[in-house]
């Protein structure tokens, strides 16, 4: 008896979800509904199962990318219009300020352009091109931030250990869950966190890796599959540890960590660092190709803040405050209609 | 998504990090849109609605006062939009008169709504362990949007006999799957 009620019950769910209830049905349902929390809590679960259950779409045909691409370019139109006055206001003030629209421009065509899901595999691979940023969550709601060039290779669901394979930069803002600890896996090292803000840089053609730690606490260990896994160090907040690769030497400095990851928020920071590092790192977030023709320019020492420049200012602004000069080389145009990419020579000023 | 996650998230959407909306975005776009389409039937308007929830968002970001998660604030916007949009007569479907007629059916407790994602995986996996008569005839219903008679006349068995299937069916996965569902 009570096996035939339910039935009857399921049935007018069920012809209620399909749309083939009648008005009388519908209103029978509802009482039913309303007359306990038990019968509301099983409608609404049935009612979602049979929704989920609907694959007439499917979820990887929709485009989040060209989506968010779209919906940022309309949020930065209403913002142009709102801001003209208050742009207005800081030209007569005489700052340097950015255009701020450029920011979600980059992030963007970072995650727009290139963000390559596999969905046969466990594994997904993210690349984010030159010249572009991007950033995504991982199953545990970590968030990890990837600057131009560089690649992350992720489950689909994190296991037992939380594990990712980087290859170049990335920012990590680590969810804590101490039983399961998160590493980030390099050609060389592995960084091992439980919940944690850190930054890896491990580019596939540098000599040396740099790990910079904002908060929490990280270990660094040898990723040599033959032996086993060899402890290196601990980082404190607010350290840098640069590693070389070739002699297994590394140094540990306790410094402001900011210009290690401004590259994030679309800034390059640089704090008497050699022109050498100065121009490798504008070469790579801008995509340009720059060649230093001067010895003794390689280790002048620069120290100033772009902030969502294009690549022409931060240029004119390196030429004002250091001792340099430079030219843009005439770009070719490649047998499918494309230029090659853009290549600059830097020497020093006469 | 966690909720400190969210919360630290919002915060920064508050003071107009793009990044942080982008985090948010990409993390909920395909799933709301999924939503929608439960109301919507149709896959471009169900798009144009979240894209829209996104920007009021953004655009109301400064004074925005989220009491619940954020999933279920993203979720009940989209609803509410979804609604309109069929009470506008914007969208006529086979569904939407029942929407207008039987709201209460409809408009979800958003709080404890799953989404797509969370619970897609789970419907395979238990359908798996059902009988596989019944199985096919959900699944066909279901999966590849046949009709009661179309399966029935494929299978050579009559129209009640699928129906009397596919209710089998949904009672077994919500009943397996109720206590992994919010309450």
């Amino acid at each position: 008896m009570e096996d035939k009620f339910a039935e009857e019950n399921l049935n007018l769910i069920i012809r209620n979800l399909n749309g083939t209830a009648t008005l009388e049905e519908s209103q029978a349902l509802e009482d039913w509904i309303e007359s306990s929390a038990h019968n509301q809590t099983t409608y609404v679960q049935m009612k979602n199962i049979w929704e989920i259950s609907d694959r007439q779409f499917k979820p990887e045909e929709i485009d989040v990318d060209r989506a968010l691409s779209r919906v940022l370019k309309i949020i930065s139109t209403s913002e142009k219009a709102q801001r003209t006055l208050w742009f207005r206001l800081q030209k007569i003030a005489a700052i340097m300020l950015l255009p701020l629209m450029l920011t979600g421009y980059f992030i963007g065509r970072g995650i727009s352009d290139h963000l390559q899901i596999n969905r046969q595999v466990t594994y997904h691979e993210v690349f984010v091109p030159f010249g572009t940023r991007s950033n995504l969550v991982l199953s545990d709601g970590s968030i990890v931030w990837l600057n131009s060039g560089s690649k992350l290779k992720y489950p689909g669901q994190f296991e037992n250990v939380r594990k990712v394979f980087l290859e170049g930069e990335g920012y990590f803002e680590v969810e804590s869950d101490t039983k399961h600890p998160f590493i980030v896996e390099t050609r060389t090292l592995n960084i091992e966190a439980t919940g944690t803000k850190f930054n890896v840089s491990a580019g596939e053609n540098d000599s040396r890796i740099e790990i910079t730690l904002l908060e929490g606490k990280i270990e660094v260990n040898k990723n040599d599959e033959a032996k086993a896994t060899a402890f290196i160090s601990d980082l404190q907040p607010n350290q840098h540890m640069t590693y070389d690769m070739l002699t297994g030497d590394f140094h540990l400095l306790n410094q402001n960590t900011d210009k290690y990851i401004a590259w994030k928020d679309g800034k390059l920071i640089f704090r008497n660092d050699q022109m050498i590092d100065v121009v490798k790192k504008i070469g790579q977030y801008y995509n340009v190709e720059i060649e230093l023709r001067d010895n003794e320019l390689m280790s002048y020492r620069y120290r100033a803040t772009f902030e969502n420049e294009s690549f022409d200012e931060v240029m004119k602004l390196l030429k004002l405050s250091s001792p340099i000069d430079y030219v843009e080389l005439e770009r070719d145009t490649l047998p499918d209609g494309t230029f090659t990419k853009r290549k600059v020579i830097i020497f020093k000023k006469k | 998504m966690s909720a400190i996650n969210e919360k630290s998230l919002l915060e920064r959407i508050k003071v107009g990090d793009k990044a942080a909306f982008s985090v948010v975005f990409v993390a909920y776009y395909s799933n709301l849109v999924m939503f929608a389409i439960t109301f919507i039937r149709e896959k471009q308007t169900s798009e144009e609605i979240v894209q829209d929830v996104f920007v009021k968002l953004w655009d109301n970001r400064e004074i925005l006062e989220i009491k619940s998660s954020l999933k279920s604030f993203l979720m009940k916007s989209v609803q509410n939009k979804c609604i309109d949009c069929i009470r506008h007569q914007k969208i006529r479907n086979r569904y939407s008169e029942n929407i207008l007629n039987n709201p209460k059916l409809f408009e979800n407790e958003t709080e404890s709504y799953m989404l797509y994602s969370e619970l897609e995986r789970h419907i395979d996996i238990v359908l798996q362990r059902l009988p596989d008569k019944i199985n096919q005839a959900y699944s066909l219903n279901r999966f590849d949007g046949m009709t009661y008679q179309e399966i029935a006349d494929k299978l050579k068995v009559s129209v009640r006999t699928i129906e009397v299937r596919v209710s089998k069916a949904l009672n077994f996965l919500r009943a397996n799957l109720k206590d992994y569902m919010n309450p």
